[in-house]
């Protein structure tokens, strides 16, 4: 038998090339069986074509997941050596060739008007940021619609290590995989006892979500298979700050305050660092209010939220209180936490909310939620950080150069914030602006204009979903690009990206010093 | 005589009034919604979802391939649609009358319209999906590699023990 494999698929030689197909290939596979689920539910409700559209997903991507194990298995049997390149270079790829793999549905659904434009859905998807290309989206199936906002669920916990935690055994410098996916929490001493919290952590919430936003929907009129799939559907994109919703209404298809308030609810606890939820499931309940981050965000929700209502103020728009908050509160929150779901129309935002409205939200879009969170953005650790490190900054200039003090921060437990800290919480956000230049030239290269142009950037960079109405499958074919781009380095915070460039960039180095030899 | 007349133009003047009332894309409501508050305005869209159900009236979502809004209507108007779009149906193409409101005080600021009245124009219908015979096909060929590599998979990947444990029963 083992002689008969090794003439079927050879295993690669390289042992760094082993090692990312090897654990590359066991994410595909893990990814791929979740295909699983939305086939059954497509099958429940006798969507047969669906049902062969996962079916065709499934079979390719598992046959693609196995085929590189088979090519990378000398990793196991050689027990190769895990590296921090590896954990950074083994997330990007895996995120990069799932972006095709779980486009084919959307592909074999009828809905997409191109393969770019469902690459584009599957990224936002991934990264939690909601905007979406997809045709036509209230006649989705519901097949297609829960596909979706699994990807947005899964997306945010992180699915490298998910995936590597159910089916790899051995899992030593599984560390470098977490945060290779932009993770670096560890609430228990080891990486898979971390991702088992996490995931149990979303899993009580997904039940007890569900149900309230099934209980809600009944209320305002949904019948019960709907409520309980909007439900769903409302819970995953609202915890995984996703965004997405199965009617293109977004959030204004139910007219309900009390189903924006739950969603609120849950997107904000989304938002929030895991460490956090741990520490609160401990007993330290006044950790939610000493935290770095929940100050960060509640100081930038309020000050933003204040300025939005001050411009809206000037037309006269939303006179009573209930109207602010469903109207700018609401986008406000939805924008800081990343989440992206809207209760305006797209056009909206620049027809009545203006420029001074627009820069508020824009500005929370760029700050995000929490770090080792389902948020995107800078987060609002960094921006504390920095911001408390300025503060430091100052006091030492203005102070006796004598004295001596070690400047704090509070995050799960007081930490000492030195120099290095603070200049890598400066140097992502750094990265971020420099996306979200990037992406704001490009839409005025385009002929979009300047304002909108960085209220879109800012969505797509800060994983929000937020949109000005740019994001349309009319869009330039660059600007798709970009934006997928731009919502994979914004989640993954660039250096799994720049490791997956600089490992392809030495492959064709020594391919050309070779083929020159 | 004269009032049969009368009863009949009065007739046709009601048949008449919603097609030569101006239809507007939903879009076109939405960029010109602060011009357009508190006007009455006619949409022809397709009923989508459900009936949402609040007392005496109902939220109806329509879309006309623009946009998707919120409509208000009495709860005997919405009972006139019969099918509403999802992946298996074709809903209702309505023609709607109502007032635009760009914040309404009613709704917590929602730019939705107040219907008045509701047409059918034309009832929708269950969309037939047959099997796709190329899918099919498609999907047994990547079956039949998926399980050949699936098995080489298994007697590779499974752990070392299991396998020497299933070799020795084959030497036996």
């Amino acid at each position: 038998m083992a002689d008969f494999g090794d003439s079927m698929v050879k295993p690669v030689k390289h042992p760094n090339l082993g090692i990312v197909f090897y654990y590359t290939g066991y994410i595909v596979i893990g990814m791929s069986l979740f295909m699983l689920l939305p086939a059954l539910a497509s099958a429940l409700f006798r969507e047969w074509n669906v049902v062969l559209g996962f079916g065709i997903a499934l079979m390719s991507s598992l046959s693609i997941g196995m085929s590189m194990v088979l090519i990378g298995r000398n990793t196991r049997l050689n027990k190769g050596k895990l590296m921090w390149k590896h954990g950074f270079v083994v997330a990007s790829l895996s995120w990069f060739i799932l972006m095709f793999l779980c486009a084919i549905p959307y592909m074999l659904s009828g809905h997409m008007n191109s393969l770019l434009d469902a690459t584009f859905d599957v990224m936002s998807g991934f990264t939690t940021t909601g905007v979406f290309l997809l045709q036509d989206l209230d006649h989705v199936s519901v097949g297609l619609n829960l596909w979706r906002h699994m990807l947005t669920f899964i997306g945010g916990q992180g699915m490298v290590v998910l995936a590597l935690s159910f089916l790899v055994r051995e899992m030593a410098g599984a560390y470098k995989f977490y945060v290779g996916e932009g993770k670096d929490v560890t609430l228990v001493p080891n990486v898979r006892g971390t991702t088992q919290i996490i995931w149990i952590i979303s899993m009580v919430y997904l039940t007890i979500g569900t149900f309230i936003l099934f209980i809600n929907g009944i209320l305002i009129g949904l019948n019960p298979t709907n409520a309980f799939l909007h439900g769903l559907y409302i819970f995953m994109a609202g915890w995984s700050t996703g965004g997405f919703a199965p009617n293109l209404q977004n959030i204004m298809y139910y007219h309900s305050f009390s189903y924006e308030v739950v969603s609120i609810l849950f997107f904000v606890l989304g938002s929030m660092n895991f460490g956090l939820h741990y520490a609160i499931i401990k007993g330290k309940k006044m950790e939610f209010l000493k935290n770095i981050e929940m100050q960060s965000f509640i100081l930038s929700s309020f000050v933003a939220s204040a300025i939005a209502s001050v411009a809206l103020a000037k037309s006269g728009l939303y006179t009573d209180a209930i109207s602010l908050f469903r109207r700018v509160v609401f986008n406000i929150v939805s924008a800081n936490t990343t989440t992206g779901f809207g209760s305006v129309f797209a056009r909206q935002f620049i027809l009545e909310w203006g420029p001074l409205g627009m820069m508020a939200i824009t500005i929370v879009m760029l700050i995000g939620g929490s770090a080792c969170s389902t948020a995107g953005g800078f987060k609002g650790l960094r921006v504390g950080i920095v911001v408390k490190g300025f503060f430091a900054d100052m006091r030492k200039l203005l102070s006796s150069e004598r004295r001596v003090k070690v400047e704090k921060y509070h995050h799960i437990k007081d930490m000492i914030l030195d120099d290095a800290i603070v200049r890598s919480a400066g140097t992502i956000i750094l990265l971020y602006i420099v996306l979200f230049t990037g992406a704001t030239l490009l839409g005025a290269y385009y002929g979009y204009p300047v304002v909108d142009s960085m209220f879109e950037a800012a969505s797509v960079s800060g994983n929000v979903g937020l949109s000005v109405g740019i994001t349309a499958t009319t869009m330039p074919s660059a600007m798709k690009v970009y934006y997928i781009i731009a919502m994979y380095m914004g989640r993954l915070e660039f250096l799994s990206v720049f490791a997956l460039i600089g490992v392809m960039a030495q492959g064709v180095k020594s391919w050309f010093k070779k083929s020159s030899v | 005589m004269v009032q049969k007349i009368i009863g009949i133009i009065f007739l046709f003047g009601l048949l008449i009034l919603p097609v030569n009332a101006e239809t507007r894309k939903i879009n076109d409501l939405v960029e010109n919604a602060k011009a357009l508050d508190y006007q009455t305005v006619t949409i022809q869209a397709e009923a989508i979802g459900e009936i949402l159900e609040r007392g005496e009236y109902a939220w109806v979502n329509v879309n006309d391939q623009s946009n998707a809004i919120g409509v208000f209507v009495p709860i005997e108007e919405a009972e006139k649609i019969k099918f509403f779009g999802d992946y298996f149906h074709q809903g209702d193409t309505l023609l709607i009358t109502g007032v635009l409101y760009n914040a309404c005080k009613e709704h917590g600021g929602e730019l939705d319209i107040h219907a008045k009245t509701i047409t059918v124009v034309s009832v929708g219908q269950r969309l037939d999906k047959p099997i796709n015979s190329q899918k099919t096909l498609i999907f047994v060929g990547f079956a039949f590699l998926a399980s050949i590599l699936g098995v080489y998979f298994y007697q590779v990947a499974k752990p070392k023990r299991i396998r020497d444990a299933s070799n020795e029963e084959i030497d036996e």
